[in-house]
């Protein structure tokens, strides 16, 4: 089975983490953190990552500033007070999900 | 020291995304600074690289469709937001202190329902035609308003780019007065006393949500432009940047 698969459920999460982590971010800093942590198994697609970072931008989790980078613009995105607990929420059910994988996974410890 | 793309390469860069029909500024601003980025990575491996070398091995990892999927996907998630966020402008019309424009609709419709009791029909079916006029001429105004914020945009955004649904609340209002009209005068204008109490509830609750909804409309919409000028005031002319929007 492919890893990549099983991180699509998360990826608002993983992605709520990694802005809540760093403050702010980039989309392109996200793709590269994603893919660092996991170990290279995280690939996020920019057909996937931005799509979602406006839909929670839309949905007032997330704030934008465009800040000149170099010779270009670069677009920032950070957590909105709402944007904060909706990520605290995320991490939780996250955590909820790992917790039911590991009683499917090693049913003695349940 | 890492080599960085150059102006004239971000404008290449820019120039590559239109050709790519990529026009929106706000997906393109974003696109291009992942694109430089991508082409600077390649460079920290091998800064002897030539740049066009570099994009077309970046562009290359969009497979086939190139930016065809993400400016899909990008489309779908405007849409949807929009449609949400409309939603949520026009359940807030239901709350304080917008529903006073609601209540203050119904008090009036009440009243001119009021004249059935002395026996009057024609009173409350031509406050209705009235209604129904007012409704068309404030889609309008609230579209021309909409349109003059359109006009202070120097580059496309995607963002802005939305359907509003002005035709199906103009068009329901539109076909309302129409049947009113062939419904109250016979031909030579000869006034029919006939418009009955139930038509009469029916007729004020389509033209209090329309109304509603024109309200809402305008309102997201606007909240719209005003949100985009706070993220991308390059996108808009400088003497619209420089005053207030509508």
């Amino acid at each position: 089975m492919n890893i990549t698969d099983l991180y699509k459920g998360s990826l608002e999460a993983i992605v709520l983490q990694l802005i809540r982590q760093h403050e702010e971010m980039y989309g392109y800093e996200l793709t590269q953190k994603a893919k660092e942590i996991s170990g290279g198994h995280l690939k996020i697609t920019e057909g996937t990552l931005y799509p979602l970072l406006h839909k929670l931008e839309a949905e007032g989790t997330l704030s934008s500033e465009l800040k000149p980078y170099g010779n270009r613009m670069r677009k920032y995105y950070r957590l909105t007070p709402s944007g904060t607990q909706e990520q605290e929420k995320a991490s939780l059910s996250l955590q909820e999900y790992i917790g039911h994988l590991q009683q499917f996974l090693n049913p003695k410890l349940a | 020291m890492n080599r960085e793309v150059s102006k004239e390469e971000i404008e290449q860069l820019h120039w590559f995304c239109k050709r790519h029909y990529v026009v929106q500024y706000d997906v393109r601003v974003e696109l291009v600074d992942h694109l430089a980025s991508s082409i600077e990575a390649l460079w920290q491996k091998d800064a002897s690289l030539h740049f066009e070398s570099a994009l077309d091995h970046v562009y290359r990892s969009y497979g086939t469709t190139g930016f065809r999927k993400l400016m899909k996907e990008k489309e779908l998630a405007v849409e949807q937001a929009f449609q949400k966020g409309l939603g949520r402008a026009f359940a807030a019309m239901f709350a304080w202190p917008n529903i006073v424009i609601a209540g203050v609709l119904s008090l009036i419709c009440i009243f001119f329902g009021s004249f059935y009791e002395e026996g009057q029909t024609f009173v409350p079916a031509l406050f209705i035609l009235f209604f129904c006029t007012f409704g068309v001429l404030l889609d309008i105004g609230v579209s021309v308003l909409l349109y003059r914020k359109k006009k202070q945009l120097k580059e496309p955004l995607l963002s802005t780019n939305i359907y509003s649904g002005f035709f199906v609340i103009f068009l329901l209002e539109y076909v309302l007065c129409y049947r009113l009209t062939n419904y109250l005068f016979e031909p030579g204008l000869l006034i029919r006393e006939e418009f009955s109490r139930t038509a009469f509830l029916v007729y004020s609750a389509i033209c209090i949500v329309c109304t509603l909804m024109s309200v809402a409309r305008y309102r997201f919409t606007a909240k719209i432009f005003r949100q985009a000028k706070e993220v991308y005031p390059m996108a808009f002319r400088q003497d619209f940047t420089e005053g207030r929007i509508l």
